[in-house]
């Protein structure tokens, strides 16, 4: 090997050696935090990993693949009311019922990946958004999910308990997404199609499949955080678990994080939620809190396109080389 | 240039009709093992839309595409790809934001994965690109993006390659680089066939020249022979011999 190409080698083995200390670090601090805090900040703790797992998991989708799905609000809601359905009904135990949710929520979008996925851009974001709708209306008019009255689970009081289910899951989805969109073959797949498809196809790969792939992968893990969401709350109804919120806060944290990649959901799922539970704390009696977070949202899609992760990413500004500035 | 192998890429009587429009109309061609095959044409000629319908991006109305032997009319894109026969497009489509390693991983990551770091390596070498093995794709120049849209195909072994104006927008100094690259690759028996409107370029690269005007084939033959050819400079150049 080459002198340069060496150095290269050398620091892109840095670089992946960093982003696994860094997973280490995230995992420490989630282990740390139940001894720290308690009560209600223990819940906003919860609320903060289920989130940023939910970023994160959109981020397979809409970020490293270029698909903006609408619809990811369905899938959580499919393992939300799997499990509500399943313990409430049938008595059957938490684990069981939150890995059949999101069995449930895989197979949804395998059945509906297929068709969805022939479609781009805006397209495609129509046809999540109405196979979200489609879910909605579906659980409001059955008569097994409680219909618009919704359906109570067992209640469980143990703070401890949801943050540690909370966490399990966040790490098993971080851990998950990180072998598979950085350091896989399928990874470099998903961004070749986000970057083109045509190009990607023209390279051997079968973009259908891989889309279809990454699209379940990316709700396998929502239907979790739905199904632990379900038990944690102990009622949900169609609006709760369902409704435009649960998917359109997914995109706006991946998106203020930093579409795309990896640290960057978690950045902009933390900081979005912490920032509406506080928000919400001060001025809960009115809508100011939303006024003030949409007018955030701005001033960072405006000022910071790349999202907030660009402020901790080195510039890639170009390094012209001995062939430098023409061709 | 070996004209007594049998050809690597077969195509017959393609046709392709866009509603009223024939853009391909009954082309027929092959490529030997190792040749190197130049079509040059004015533009609307037909050119790219017959490196679609090889490149499996449009499934022709008629004809057929034979390569090594075996039909691939019709296939998907990513299925021409597998077979053996990749392609490079008219205005370069690296993937921008991953960086020039990844580019070429990428291009391995199916049926070619073992061996992939190695190959890339020869790849870069071979395109004077080790330099800039980390850089993104998009900060690199349009020459620069051009090679490297070689380097991925290369990554794919294959037995055949379009080259969609592999030379426009590339620097001489560049174009040379590329020249020498597919001259070498040729000598490993790949086969290539070249859209180019670089006339210098293409008599330097090609063993033989097909040109184009309306969909259909005017003549073939090497470089001298066409050029000279009454209908191809009328067609070619708006002007009567």
């Amino acid at each position: 090997m080459s002198a340069p190409a060496a150095a290269a080698g050398g620091a892109a083995g840095a670089g992946r050696y960093r982003q696994w200390l860094g997973l280490a670090a995230l995992v420490v601090v989630i282990v740390l935090v139940p001894f720290v805090l308690q009560g209600f900040w223990l819940r906003i703790a919860t609320g903060v990993l289920m989130w940023m797992g939910l970023a994160v998991s959109w981020n397979i989708i809409g970020g490293y693949t270029g698909y903006v799905s609408f619809g990811h609000g369905a899938f959580f809601g499919v393992g939300a009311y799997t499990v509500a359905i399943l313990m409430s009904r049938f008595g059957v135990s938490f684990p069981l019922a939150l890995v059949i949710g999101g069995v449930l929520g895989t197979l949804a979008s395998a059945v509906v990946g297929p068709p969805t996925l022939r479609l781009q851009g805006a397209y495609f974001a129509i046809a999540t958004w109405a196979l979200a709708k489609a879910f909605e209306q579906m659980a409001n008019v059955l008569g097994i999910t409680g219909g618009p009255y919704g359906t109570s689970l067992p209640p469980l009081i143990n703070d401890h308990f949801f943050y540690a289910v909370m966490a399990v899951l966040t790490v098993f989805t971080a851990v998950a997404t990180f072998v598979l969109a950085e350091r896989s073959r399928f990874g470099l797949q998903i961004k070749a199609i986000r970057e083109n498809e045509a190009s990607a196809a023209a390279l051997g790969i079968h973009t259908t499949r891989v889309k279809i792939m990454a699209f379940a992968v990316s709700a396998f893990f929502p239907a979790l955080f739905g199904g632990a969401y379900a038990y944690w709350v102990t009622f949900i109804n169609p609006q709760s678990v369902l409704g435009d919120p649960i998917t359109d806060q997914m995109i706006i944290m991946a998106l203020l994080g930093g579409l795309g990649t990896f640290w960057g959901p978690f950045l902009g799922g933390a900081l979005l939620y912490i920032l509406k539970e506080v928000l919400w704390i001060y001025w809960s009696n009115g809508t100011a809190y939303l006024a003030i977070m949409g007018f955030v949202i701005c001033l960072i899609v405006v000022f910071r396109p790349d999202g907030l992760i660009s402020f901790f990413q080195r510039s890639n500004a170009r390094q012209p080389g001995p062939q430098g500035g023409e061709g | 240039m070996v004209e007594s192998a049998s050809p690597s890429l077969r195509a017959e009587k393609l046709r392709k009709r866009f509603g009223a429009l024939t853009a391909v109309d009954g082309v027929s061609f092959q490529v030997a093992p190792g040749e190197i095959l130049g079509v040059i044409g004015p533009n609307g000629s037909g050119k790219s839309t017959l490196f679609n319908l090889v490149s499996g991006v449009y499934r022709p109305d008629e004809g057929q595409v034979c390569l090594q032997g075996k039909s691939i009319t019709g296939l998907p894109a990513f299925r021409v790809a597998r077979a053996g026969l990749c392609r490079t497009f008219q205005i370069a489509s690296p993937f921008s934001k991953m960086s020039v390693w990844d580019n070429l991983r990428t291009a391995a990551s199916v049926g070619f994965w073992h061996g992939h770091a190695e190959r890339a390596e020869s790849v870069l070498a071979l395109l004077r690109l080790t330099h800039l093995r980390d850089e993104r794709a998009e900060n690199l120049s349009g020459g620069q993006q051009k090679l490297l849209e070689l380097g991925r195909v290369l990554m794919r072994d294959p037995s055949v390659v379009l080259l969609d104006e592999i030379g426009a927008g590339v620097n001489p100094a560049l174009k040379d680089q590329l020249a020498e690259a597919i001259l070498e690759q040729r000598r490993a028996g790949r086969a290539f066939v070249v859209v180019e409107h670089d006339m210098e370029f293409v008599r330097a690269l090609c063993d033989r020249v097909m040109v184009m005007a309306l969909g259909r084939v005017i003549i073939e033959g090497d470089f001298d022979t066409v050029v000279a050819h009454p209908e191809v400079i009328e067609s070619y150049l708006g002007m009567e011999a």
